[in-house]
């Protein structure tokens, strides 16, 4: 057992480690790993084109992928501990449709790249922001605040649908439908500003607390007992979950599903415990996105969008999932 | 010492008062039973004893200080509270849930460390379910998972213990064995306030018994007095019958149609 759980530790986190050392190689302009080593440590002769391609181009979009797997997974533990519910990701309260809407708002306006992450950023934050204090204005249980959640993105969702009626259909149309789909394509380190904080700043302080996030499944009278200031961890985790998530959406587009089944699958391979589970669910997410992106940028000599992928693999994983979950609960044989 | 509450009176909505003066005391070495009908306001007490909800009137001390003007770390050393509804954790094992009882003496960025894992495994073994320690808490059945809640609340170090019905739904051998482990407890000092519905078990375990009637608490008495068939009709609304044996063991079965 304890043999089983060291290999498993050793694989989910080298691996990840393993995909990001991969996915400077791989592309339509194959790169030697000694190369791509010297490119990365400016040792020895490295043609310019090899060197700008690894870390310009490669290097930039394996961090982002690395970092939004690991975030989008970190906010999906979260939220399922959260919320009672293990059949939740950050989207239910409503972070990815006021991504979208600020993003086509950005769009729409004419800004550049920058301002369009910004603008997702800003929006992510407000729909979590709206959907907090609503809650909080009728009791702030979990169904409330679901409800509210599912609400303010149908608000959101409509708005953005008003946008794309208005936006220009010969290029603003397409640039929202390519955003809405996901992507890291156009990634360099300009654009890494706010995920690379969000990841810094949060991620080591979550990893610290990891333990804490097993408190946040125990209802409001047996955390007061506990001594434990639940509001107050709530309210920590949801302000960190958020912006991780709404950092990352911000950066790559709408990529759905990582938040939701990856934390499933690093409790099965290492029980729920969030000491075990929470780094496993990130070193895994951070897998995941890598092996999803480096699929995403070889398979077509066209390159899919991530958040395209991500659903293709997603919708059977949730159906496994569902019904391991139905089967804890007895209401599946 | 232990949990004492004064003059308690309460109430969700300003028209609709669940508690008027109640007066109840928790003492060390005892086992202290709260009975009442559905609705009678039990929940409610205990949860106004642990300091979850503070009274409109009245005031509960533990162990000699006001509950109010304890830090949630103090309380958490004084007094925990076992709630009546335990769901299964999935993914969990026993001692990961029951560990989760040294929260108050855990810093915001540690993991429990070997004296909390000891403490987990010492409140195993106190309530006889040291084996259940690397199960799955998923699969334990309804009354390992009862003892194993109250395993956490004894990991939580306090000397009082408020548990909520921990006597329903079990069968008859859990009831006794979830029972006798809480009477133990108190023949090593701590002080056990419990809410039930089997005025049974109260005559067997109980040293005192508290009855909420519509929010208001009878006079705390031992067992047998309080136990009485004049007693009990009017809590629940039903006619009892005392039985008694000739060693002394005495039972109350209500009567057919309540008459």
């Amino acid at each position: 057992m304890t043999r089983r759980r060291e290999a498993t530790a050793w694989l989910l986190f080298s691996a990840p480690l393993a995909l990001l050392a991969g996915s400077l190689l791989i592309g339509r302009y194959p790169v030697s790993l000694p190369e791509a080593f010297r490119a990365l440590f400016s040792v020895g002769e490295v043609p310019d084109v090899v060197r700008a391609l690894i870390v310009r181009v490669r290097l930039p979009r394996a961090i982002a992928a690395a970092c939004v797997g690991a975030n989008l997974a970190a906010g999906g533990v979260i939220f399922q501990a959260l919320l009672h519910n293990p059949l939740v990701d950050a989207r239910i309260l409503g972070v990815s449709s006021g991504a979208a809407f600020g993003a086509a708002l950005a769009l729409v306006a004419g800004a550049g790249a920058v301002a369009v992450q910004w603008s997702a950023l800003g929006f992510a934050l407000l729909a979590v922001g709206m959907v907090v204090l609503v809650g909080w204005r009728y009791g702030a249980s979990t169904l409330v605040i679901v409800v509210t959640g599912i609400l303010v993105s149908a608000l959101f969702a409509s708005l953005l649908g008003l946008l794309k009626y208005v936006a220009d259909p010969a290029d603003t149309l397409p640039a929202i439908t390519y955003w809405l789909l996901g992507s890291l394509g156009g990634v360099r380190w300009a654009d890494l500003a706010p995920l690379l904080t969000a990841t810094l700043l949060i991620q080591p302080l979550l990893l610290l607390a990891r333990w804490r996030v097993n408190l946040l499944t125990l209802n409001t009278a047996e955390a007061h007992s506990l001594g434990v200031p639940i509001r107050a961890l709530r309210a920590a985790a949801l302000l960190g979950a958020t912006i991780l998530v709404a950092a990352s959406i911000s950066t790559s587009g709408i990529v759905g599903w990582v938040g939701l089944i990856v934390p499933h699958v690093a409790r099965f391979l290492v029980g729920g415990d969030h000491r075990r589970a929470l780094p496993a669910a990130i070193a895994l997410g951070a897998g995941v996105l890598l092996l999803l992106d480096g699929i995403a940028r070889t398979a077509l000599p066209v390159e899919l969008p991530l958040g395209v992928l991500t659903g293709i693999v997603g919708v059977p994983g949730f159906l496994v999932v569902l019904g391991g979950v139905l089967r804890t609960r007895g209401a599946l044989r | 010492m232990s949990v004492e509450a004064r003059g308690i009176r309460f109430s969700y909505q300003p028209e609709r008062t669940v508690l008027r003066g109640v007066d109840l005391l928790a003492a060390d070495s005892e086992v202290t039973f709260v009975l009442g009908a559905n609705g009678s306001g039990k929940t409610t007490l205990l949860q106004i004893l642990i300091g979850l909800l503070a009274p409109q009137e009245g005031r509960v001390s533990v162990d000699g200080r006001p509950i109010d003007r304890l830090s949630p770390r103090a309380r958490a050393r004084r007094i925990a509270l076992v709630p009546q509804s335990h769901p299964p954790r999935p993914g969990f094992t026993v001692s990961e849930t029951v560990v989760m009882g040294r929260a108050a003496r855990l810093g915001a960025f540690s993991t429990p460390r070997a004296a909390e894992w000891a403490a987990a495994d010492a409140a195993l073994e106190a309530l006889g379910i040291a084996s259940l320690a690397d199960r799955s808490h998923a699969k334990l059945s309804g009354g390992e998972r009862q003892l194993a809640m109250i395993a956490r609340g004894l990991a939580q170090g306090a000397n009082t213990l408020a548990l909520d019905e921990p006597d329903a739904h079990l069968d008859p051998a859990y009831q006794q064995r979830v029972l006798s482990a809480l009477a133990r407890l108190a023949e090593r000092g701590m002080a056990l306030l419990l809410t039930s519905h089997q005025p049974n078990n109260a005559l067997v375990y109980a040293h005192s018994v508290v009855f909420l009637v519509g929010g208001v608490a009878a006079p705390q008495l031992a067992p047998r007095e309080a136990l009485t068939e004049e007693r009990l009709e009017a809590a629940y609304g039903v006619s009892f019958n005392l039985i008694e044996s000739p060693a002394g063991a005495r039972a109350l079965l209500p009567k057919r149609d309540g008459r």
